[in-house]
């Protein structure tokens, strides 16, 4: 690969440097070996994030590729700060600086902009977000309280998953996976275009095996079908029109006590976006979805479909102000079936609301080298009516390749309806008959959060990039279950909001590139958490206490990855990872390790073999919170992949 | 556990070494700069596209002319210094509006005239000028020659119905380097 006219070492010249020699040493190079030589550019980073206020950070498309991970939780480990803990084969505890918990609670997750949040339980159902890898162009990680343009349930962080117009991915492509904990995924796909209008059509399967069971109660093997579409529509230059949409369908087996189930998953989404630019340079921006999904399972079902629609306006006024304003209204009207015994939310119909407003300032001075933002994020939801959230960032762009930024912000979390309407309960003994209960509280209140956030980045040199962060967020109205109260011949707790604490960390992460075929990059982050109680409680569950709710998350992880580029056709990838321990769910500290080796063969064709889990043959990574089941081991696996992908 | 630990610790030793053995050579020669790239090509394309069609240039004179923000600087000054194609003497020139033009025989396009980019090329076209440009989808969107940044690397697509629009011809040696041909005739206007 290496066909380069002269070394590759490094310095620090900017790329647009004033003063530069007299002599361009290039142009007696032929096209060819013009083609191969390197080039640095001034920032390592995409543009948006030097400019960001606010911990921000950019999984690309080809890290997710090259990590070799099969789907979207996986891929969010690599990230600084996300802490993300495999529950079973078909769940994961995805939490952002010390959040970390079976619900994935304030952290909003979208894809193209729909947001996969379920109100249910104020969480993400992993189990049923998934695409085919490849079409994801990048997955943008928030951490921190949302900045006021991202909607609702963003307290602790935003994940936007983009994928690829359908004009980056034409032509066809099939690739067939197999392994040990993957026994198959299967995807076929194919993009093509009519003039200005781009599309791609997909249909991908996957059958996975369970994980370590101690007991022997391999319930948890699951398989999902989908397919789907995108269209991409470049009217001109300054309008943009995308249609997308997904069916899929599958299974999603669960556990509970020493019994287990197969529940069923289908559902389905369509989503339609606008973009145009205005010539005096501000633009706009409106996406409307629907989506439904179903689950049916021996305990519940539920059916819910969503529809939103979301607007922006961006534009500058009196050259140092970018404002932006828009508004978000999402509406939910949803169906729970009880089934199991006991086990109800109340009402069983209703339509969850969220209305959200917003409004942001964005001043620039010294020469567009310093920025100042102020806004705030109205929002307007069934459960805990209206609230405010402001918040004031500044950035200093001190050079080209330094930057500092510092926030202030406020941010809730809406209460989800198990929070408000959830009944469980079940009889504890027959003679005197007893009964216990868990019920929701229809008075549960937001959560909040008020985040103290600041960061700095530099490029060291164009071949090393840090990015350090640190953190301190105060909580309060935690979810907690209260003292058990006895009311006729149940014994009830209710859901409430008496917890409070904080959070404070830091992440460093650097990012170097060694030699011209060798990337590395990694991070360190401790996240130390410190709750306490407002009123006594219970410690009834996997989370919803004092000692859940520190000793869920780990306070040090450590990350590496590592990308060599052996010659063209061979990648050789590992990454590495430390956990530290958690003491709630029963975990120890862990750290494993995958590799990966590629070679791309016939202009056409790619053969991967990836080894995940290495260092042991299993490990926990989350408890279950139920004494009666037994911990889930993720197990060491491996698989081989063979794609094939048309010459466009 | 323990083997584990021991490959981390062999791995970090490895990894200090490379970086301490890096460190005094960072202090040598200077990575080429994305302008100094482009510029090598803008003066390379000259040597393979044939101007057909009555063009009121100069006989003399081969001009680069560049439009709208300027990217390159003294850069492409330097490339071209002392420089000639076929017996012409290369020169570089700053535009402003596409009108402009017609003296051109490049045209390199700045991101900055993106939003107007429809007219720029109708009327380049009308021109026989070969537009050049790092705009993205430039070839796709009826520009000849766009660069696109694949790896770290600057490679270029090109757009053969737009330069036979143009009545420029496009050597077999341009074509082959090209990292995409694209056929598609651009509207009539």
């Amino acid at each position: 690969m290496c066909t380069l006219a002269f070394p590759l070492l490094i310095s620090a010249i900017p790329a647009h440097a004033a003063s530069v020699t007299q002599e361009n040493p290039l142009k007696d190079l032929t096209l060819e070996q013009l083609g191969n030589v390197e080039v640095t550019t001034a920032s390592k980073e995409p543009e948006q994030v030097w400019k960001t206020p606010a911990a921000i950070y950019v999984l690309t498309g080809d890290d997710i590729r090259r990590s070799g991970v099969t789907n979207i939780p996986e891929a969010l480990r690599l990230v600084p700060g996300v802490e993300v803990g495999r529950i079973e084969s078909n769940g994961w505890a995805v939490g952002i600086r010390g959040t970390e918990t079976n619900f994935s609670k304030a952290v909003a997750v979208l894809i193209d902009g729909r947001s996969v949040y379920t109100p249910l339980y104020a969480g993400v159902y992993w189990d049923v977000q998934d695409l085919v890898l490849e079409d994801v162009d990048r997955i943008e990680v928030i951490r921190g309280p949302g900045a006021t343009v991202w909607g609702p349930n963003s307290a602790d962080g935003v994940i936007n998953i983009i994928t690829k117009t359908a004009a980056e991915t034409q032509g066809a492509m099939v690739s067939v996976l197999s392994g040990s904990e993957d026994r198959l995924i299967a995807e076929a796909q194919y993009g093509g275009s009519v003039g200005d209008l781009s599309y791609r059509v997909y249909g991908k399967g996957f059958i996975r095996e369970p994980e370590y069971h101690t007991n022997h109660n391999n319930f948890d093997g699951w398989n999902q079908e989908r397919g789907g579409f995108r269209m991409d529509w470049r009217r001109d230059t300054h309008t943009n029109y995308m249609l997308e949409g997904d069916l899929y369908g599958g299974t999603s087996p669960a556990e509970t006590g020493t019994a287990s189930f197969v529940n069923s998953v289908a559902g389905g989404d369509i989503v339609g976006r606008w973009r145009h630019t205005f010539e005096n340079g501000s633009d706009i921006y409106l996406e409307g979805y629907f989506d439904r999904t179903v689950r049916s399972g021996v305990l519940y079902g539920e059916t819910r479909n969503t529809i939103d629609l979301d607007f922006l306006h961006h534009l500058k006024i009196a050259e140092r102000h970018e404002i932006s304003y828009g508004f978000g209204l999402h509406w939910s009207p949803n169906h729970f079936v009880p089934r199991g015994v006991g086990v109800t939310v109340v009402p069983n119909t209703d339509t969850d609301y969220i209305h959200t407003g917003f409004v942001q300032d964005e001043i620039h001075f010294l020469n567009n080298k310093a920025s100042l933002t102020a806004g705030a994020k109205f929002e307007d939801n069934n459960f805990s009516g209206f609230d405010v959230q402001p918040t004031l960032r500044a950035l200093w762009n001190a050079n080209p390749h330094q930057s500092f930024w510092a926030a202030v912000t406020r941010g809730i979390t809406t209460p989800s309806r198990i929070e408000e309407g959830f009944d469980l309960s079940g009889q504890i003994s027959v003679n005197p008959p007893l009964y216990v209960a868990v019920l929701g509280n229809p008075h549960f209140q937001s959560e909040t959060v008020l985040g103290y956030e600041g960061g700095y980045r530099q490029l060291l040199t164009p071949n090393f990039y840090i990015d350090l962060d640190v953190f301190h967020n105060k909580y309060d109205h935690l979810q907690s279950f209260s003292l058990p109260m006895l009311i006729g011949n149940t014994f009830t707790y209710f859901y409430e909001n008496a917890i409070a604490g904080s959070t404070n960390g830091i992440e460093i992460a650097p990012s170097w590139k060694p030699r011209p075929w060798w990337q590395l990059s990694g991070s360190y982050s401790f996240a130390g958490v410190d709750y306490h109680a407002n009123a006594p409680g219970s410690d009834i569950s996997s989370t919803g206490s004092v000692k859940t709710y520190e000793g869920s998350s780990p306070v040090h992880q450590v990350k590496i990855q590592s990308h060599i580029d052996l010659g063209k056709r061979f990648e050789f990838d590992q990454s590495y990872f430390y956990v530290s321990a958690l003491p709630a769910q029963k975990v120890e500290a862990y750290q494993t390790m995958d590799g990966r080796l590629e070679w791309k063969f016939l202009k056409e064709w790619n053969l991967s073999l990836v080894g995940q889990n290495l260092f042991q043959p299993f490990h926990f990574e989350w408890g279950t919170g139920d004494p009666s089941e037994a911990a889930i081991g993720i197990r060491r696996a491996v698989y081989v992949q063979l794609g094939w992908k048309s010459a466009r | 556990m323990r083997i584990a630990r021991l490959q981390l610790v062999r791995a970090a030793g490895f990894l200090v070494l490379l970086f301490l053995s890096s460190i005094p050579a960072a202090a040598q020669k200077a990575s080429p700069t994305e302008s100094q790239v482009k510029a090598a090509y803008l003066y390379n394309f000259g040597k393979f596209v044939r101007w057909e069609g009555d063009r009121p240039v100069n006989p003399d004179s081969l001009e680069i002319c560049v439009l709208g923000k300027d990217p390159f600087g003294a850069v492409l000054d330097a490339t071209v210094e002392g420089e000639s194609i076929a017996g012409k003497k290369i020169t570089v020139r700053r535009l402003s509006t596409v009108q402009e033009s017609a003296r051109c025989s490049i045209l390199f396009v700045g991101t900055s005239e993106e939003s107007r980019l429809a007219p720029i090329l109708s009327v380049s076209q009308r021109q026989g000028v070969l537009t050049v440009s790092d705009i993205p989808h430039f070839a796709e969107r009826g520009g000849i020659i766009g660069f696109v940044m694949q790896q770290d690397r600057i490679r270029f697509e090109v757009n053969r119905g737009a330069a036979e629009q143009s009545h420029l011809v496009l050597s077999s040696e341009l074509l082959k380097v090209a990292s995409k041909v694209i056929e598609k005739v651009p509207p009539q206007t």
